[in-house]
């Protein structure tokens, strides 16, 4: 060590001769409800497929949260986190899915090689990288090897850092969902008296929880003039035990030394920025927060991967398949989703055409022919704060997701490219806390590609009411 | 000569992922007590209008909370109620449910309480629970 | 009655853990006496990790004199110890004909100091050494000799290899009162903690921001300290650690640097602000002032990833821009190494050896003793083991193969190893200064409740006991379930 020039960072995890290599055609980091819909997907089409997940357990976050709202769409049926989970777990648990618990990733290498493919896909079709997973656990290093390999590493907590809270370190700030796991994993009580700072879903299920285990929730504060999560949550999680919710309001200071004494609110002016004059002490000895999801994209820039900055997920195509050929992504990892059952969907759709790669030995075959030249980019316009897939290589009905970035009461999706309208969708309502999605038709792709555009537009005009 | 209120009120209704807001006109008499539910709007299904009325005469929700375990893999067994219970008996079941220790193996479903509070309704297990 | 030591030091901070370290290599027993329930907790820990070169401090003062010897000595002081320093070399940027002056200044200073290989560059040369530096700078001073630590471990392992040599560490031990009896050879002085008494027959006063108040309670000098405080900003790692860059200084200030770290994230360091003692509060305008200042220098810098922002005071005397090192003229036997404000870190081993020096003068019997073992062996860094090296780990203990900080790589056995060195941590930052783990963009919102489990296991303690840093951090309260 010492004086040596260490500022390169750490030395990559290259193959080495003495780790155990295991080959797969589909390679899952992750077993979140993402990693399990993947991996299903994959293994139903015949590929032979490994999840690698770095808790003892299937299940991912879905464990903590214990709350009733899954299934609506998935299983026609409400169920609780656990109770989703635990049956993508019992059907993973049926097939011959490898499943690597206890397992982290260190790093993906993408490099040119001549691995060998564990269904045998034929040598002359083998010209696409195999890709090395390396991972860790009690039992050693080891290495995964597979055609192809699905992302599905979930998201993390924005921190009080990233949003820049200033006053005091005590203890007693959280982030609500490592609040959630003392609650609901670990059976310890990470508090008395709390205020949560965020109105999306995570902070209201907080607030209904900490209420039932006896931890009085003196307020929510929002920084937006509306609620971010979705009404139920602010019906049932606020509304039914007369939590109050201030919008427009924020923390603006933590107060105590060892730990939190109080927190300093102040009203927002419709820039965001605190109002002096207006600031407020509200004592307790716990701060919650839930003021966004990050999704957790280490692992993909070291695999070479480029991510969205706006999204902070990867750049996909129709197929959910990143710029490296043969890594897909899917789930929160991707982008934030606000429903397991839509991580599940996209996740399916994820595996199955990493399954397509690694058994065809390269291009997207389940997303149809790749059309001779379709290589069209898409860009958000207007309210619409992303779009995704952000490539589109197929001509091929093709779902758009996307998020608005404030709540409208009457806007439209409108679908141009070369600045020539192709599509406007009905007047309606748009909310920043739900994810939409949009079916774009193969002959708008075709009317895109005979404009010879580059790139399709995907914009949400707000309208004036008549 | 009726001294009864008519009140309007607004909520959402929480039967699917729509989440109508409904418009509810409500006759209550000088105690504030429900008479009568007079109009439900804006739902745009008939769960909506059934939604309502459960909801002024006794909400009810589903309970979630967990259960101590003992000799598991984990430290708590998440918990729901088989089906929603009134609102108003939940806290009275967290009282209960606190002291609570179930023994591992657990399978999801599994019922962890019989007949909650006399609800004819059954605290079951949301998910498997392994030996340690 | 308790054993009397030879010598007792105030303060485990940088500087009084390297002078432990120092001394310990002679025939005396030396006790560090510390407030706080760890290392480090004071500026000590609320810093830059600079190590400044020495062209910045008026030639002729100790400052001058300790700060570019601190640098030289830095590389052996690493090597021993086993801490990480990266000598990258900075570059103070200049933005028109003004700055230039200001800069051929600081380079006779520096030159008077005895910094070495100083010069003044221009565009090309700037952009070479660093590409991410402002295309606006038209001129540098290239300063090959600076270079920058995490200052916590380098207090943590001047200790442990003070303690390894035999020092002894009192934790929890805030001096409440000082007593000096008798005079001459006989003088000794008896400290009363809350951990017990310490007798020494001579005292270093290492205290930082409670300097004046231990010189006070002995009766010797009286001074003021001024918290001037500071709000400092961790960003996210980069591929590639940024050299320091610093923009021309104020009188009373070196302005606000950006720096890469020892673990590739960049620093941006540090606003001053004389505030109330004991302020560490961040304040939203400093943060500001420091994204601003970054931005000034490093125009590409991303500051939305904002790991962690802080803030401490600088032990400053009133008064005095500079150190005060020497014996006390009130109270002979009293040592003081007081006001140890910047360039404290980068000075630290000098000052140490200033002490030594101080100690001599005065006619303390220093005798080297020949079973003092000057290398301290570094815990082993899964993260940065080579796959090798990694396997083996595992294969030693499988709690090697346990990660627990997702972030920056940290596994049980390493947390369990800073526990358990001596000194070891006691608290979830004590655990996170010494391995990284909760140091990372989630800043433990991943790892927390496995470090607490942890934390509570190896000290035999409840969850509820576990404390985040020093007294009254408790991080939860009992168990929800299965209780009545």
């Amino acid at each position: 060590m010492a004086t040596l020039d260490m500022r390169d960072g750490r030395a990559k995890a290259g193959a080495v001769a003495s780790v155990s290599t295991k080959a797969f055609d589909v390679v899952v980091i992750g077993g979140g409800p993402a990693g399990m819909a993947a991996a299903l997907a994959a293994h139903n089409a015949g590929a032979h497929v490994a999840i690698v997940e770095r808790e003892q357990h299937l299940g991912g976050i879905l464990r903590q949260c214990i709350h009733p709202g899954f299934g609506l769409s998935h299983f026609k049926q409400e169920l609780t986190g656990p109770e989703y989970a635990q049956r993508f777990i019992d059907q993973v648990r049926a097939t011959d899915v490898a499943l690597f618990l206890g397992s982290m990733v260190i790093g993906i290498d993408s490099g040119e090689g001549a691995g060998a493919s564990a269904s045998g896909v034929d040598e002359a079709s083998g010209a696409t990288a195999v890709h090395t997973v390396t991972l860790m656990s009690r039992a050693g290093m080891l290495q995964l090897t597979g055609r192809a390999v699905v992302l599905a590493m979930g998201c993390r907590e924005r921190t009080r850092s990233e949003i820049k809270i200033p006053g005091s370190r005590p203890a007693g700030v959280f982030t609500a969902g490592l609040a959630q796991r003392y609650i609901n994993i670990e059976n310890l009580k990470p508090g008395s008296r709390a205020v949560i700072l965020g109105s999306g879903d995570i902070g209201l299920i907080m607030a209904r929880r900490c209420t039932l285990e006896g931890i009085s929730v003196e307020g929510v504060y929002e920084l937006m003039p509306y609620a971010n999560g979705l009404r139920r949550n602010v019906k049932n999680c606020l509304d039914d035990f007369g939590i109050p919710l201030h919008l427009s309001t924020t923390v603006t200071r933590v107060i105590g030394h060892d730990r939190v004494e109080a927190v300093e609110v102040s009203k927002v002016d419709e820039h965001l920025a605190p109002i002096p004059g207006t600031e407020r002490v509200v004592p307790c000895d716990t701060l919650l927060l839930s003021v966004g999801l990050i999704p957790e994209n280490e692992l993909s820039v070291g695999a070479g991967v480029e991510l969205d900055p706006r999204t902070r997920g990867a750049v996909v195509d129709q197929s959910l398949q990143t710029g490296v050929p043969g890594i897909f992504a899917c789930g929160n990892v991707l982008h934030v989703h606000d429903l397991a059952d839509n991580v599940t969907t996209e996740s399916e759709h994820a595996g199955a055409a990493a399954a397509a790669y690694a058994l065809g030995g390269g291009a997207d075959a389940e997303a149809g022919a790749p059309g001779a030249g379709c290589q069209l980019t898409v860009s958000p316009a207007s309210i619409a704060g992303y779009a995704l897939p952000g490539r589109i290589t197929a001509v091929a009905l093709t779902k758009l997701n996307f998020r608005v970035r404030r709540p409208v009461d009457a806007a439209r999706v409108r679908i141009l490219a070369d600045g020539e309208e192709l599509f406007t969708g009905k007047v309606r309502a748009f909310k920043p806390g739900v994810m939409e999605s949009f079916p774009l038709p193969a002959k708008v792709i075709k009317q895109a590609l005979d404009l010879g555009a580059s790139e399709i537009i995907l914009s949400v005009e707000p309208v004036k009411e008549a | 000569m009726s001294t009864n209120a008519i009140e309007k009120l607004k909520f959402n209704c929480t039967t699917c992922p729509s989440e109508c807001l409904l418009t509810v006109e409500v006759e209550r008499d000088a105690d504030g007590a429900l008479v009568e539910v007079h109009s439900v709007t804006g739902n745009n299904c008939p769960r909506g209008d059934k939604f309502a009325h459960q909801e002024l005469t006794c909400p009810t929700r589903v309970l979630t909370t967990t259960v101590a375990v003992s000799g598991g893999d984990e430290t708590l067994l998440p918990v729901r109620t088989a089906e929603a219970i009134p609102l108003a008996l939940h806290a009275q079941a967290m009282n209960l449910i606190r002291g609570l220790v179930v023994n591992a193996p657990i399978r999801m479903g599994d019922v962890v309480l019989e007949n909650l509070l006399n609800t004819n309704i059954d605290l079951i297990a949301s998910m498997d629970i392994d030996p340690a | 009655m308790a054993e009397t030591f030879d010598i007792a030091i105030v303060g485990a901070g940088i500087t009084g853990c390297a002078i432990a370290r120092q001394l310990a290599r002679f025939d005396l027993s030396i006790c560090v006496v510390e407030a706080a329930n760890d290392i480090a907790l004071g500026a000590s820990k609320a810093n830059g990790g600079l190590v400044h070169a020495g062209y910045d401090p008026a030639p002729g003062t100790v400052k001058a004199q300790v700060n570019a010897r601190g640098c030289e000595l830095y590389g052996k002081w690493a090597q021993e110890l086993g801490f990480l320093f990266c000598r990258t070399g900075s570059m103070v940027l200049g933005f028109n004909d003004e700055d230039r002056a200001q800069l051929e200044k600081l380079r006779c200073n520096g030159h008077v100091n005895g910094v070495p290989e100083l010069s003044i560059i221009g565009p090309d040369r700037i952009h070479e050494l660093e590409p991410r530096a402002s295309a606006d700078a038209t001129c540098a001073l290239w300063c090959p000799s600076t270079g920058f630590v995490d200052p916590f471990e380098v207090a943590i392992a001047a200790l442990e290899n003070a303690v390894a040599n035999g020092v002894t560490f009192m934790r929890s031990a805030s001096v409440e009162a000082i007593e000096v009896a008798g005079s001459g050879d006989n003088a000794h002085f008896t400290l009363a903690t809350p951990a017990g008494n310490v007798r020494c027959r001579y005292l270093i006063n290492a205290a930082g921001n409670g300097a004046a108040d231990i010189s006070h309670v002995t009766g010797a000098e009286e001074f003021q300290m001024v918290w001037r405080q500071g709000n400092i900003v961790v960003l996210d790692k980069e591929p590639r650690a940024l050299m320091p860059l610093y923009p021309v200084p104020t009188p009373v200030s070196k302005g606000v640097i950006v720096t890469g770290t020892v673990h590739g994230n960049t620093v941006i360091t540090a606003t001053a602000a004389v505030r109330e003692p004991g302020d560490t509060q961040t304040y939203a305008s400093d943060v500001n002032a420091l994204l601003t200042g970054a931005r000034k220098l490093v125009p590409d810098l991303d500051t939305r990833r904002v790991v962690r922002a802080f803030a401490g005071g600088r032990p400053v005397i009133q008064g005095t821009n500079d150190f005060f090192i020497g014996q006390s003229a009130v109270v002979p036997g009293l040592f003081q190494a007081a006001g140890i404000q910047s360039p404290g870190v980068a000075s630290a081993p000098a000052i140490a050896e200033r002490m030594e020096q101080v100690l001599r003068d005065a006619g303390v019997v220093l005798r080297e003793r020949n079973d003092w073992d000057p290398i301290r062996r570094a815990p082993d860094d899964f993260d940065r083991a080579p796959l090798v090296r990694k396997e083996e780990l595992i294969e030693s203990d499988p709690a090697w193969g346990q990660i627990v900080c997702r972030c920056e790589t940290v596994p049980e056995a390493e947390i369990v190893a800073a526990i358990r060195r001596r000194p070891g941590a006691v608290s979830v930052e004590g655990v996170k200064r010494r391995c990284r783990a909760g140091m990372g963009r989630c800043q433990s919102g991943f790892c927390q409740s496995r470090v607490v489990a942890i934390l509570a296991r190896e000290l035999g303690c409840d969850p509820s006991e576990v404390l985040l840093e020093d007294a009254g951090s408790w991080l939860v309260e009992g168990p929800l379930k299965g209780v009545r």
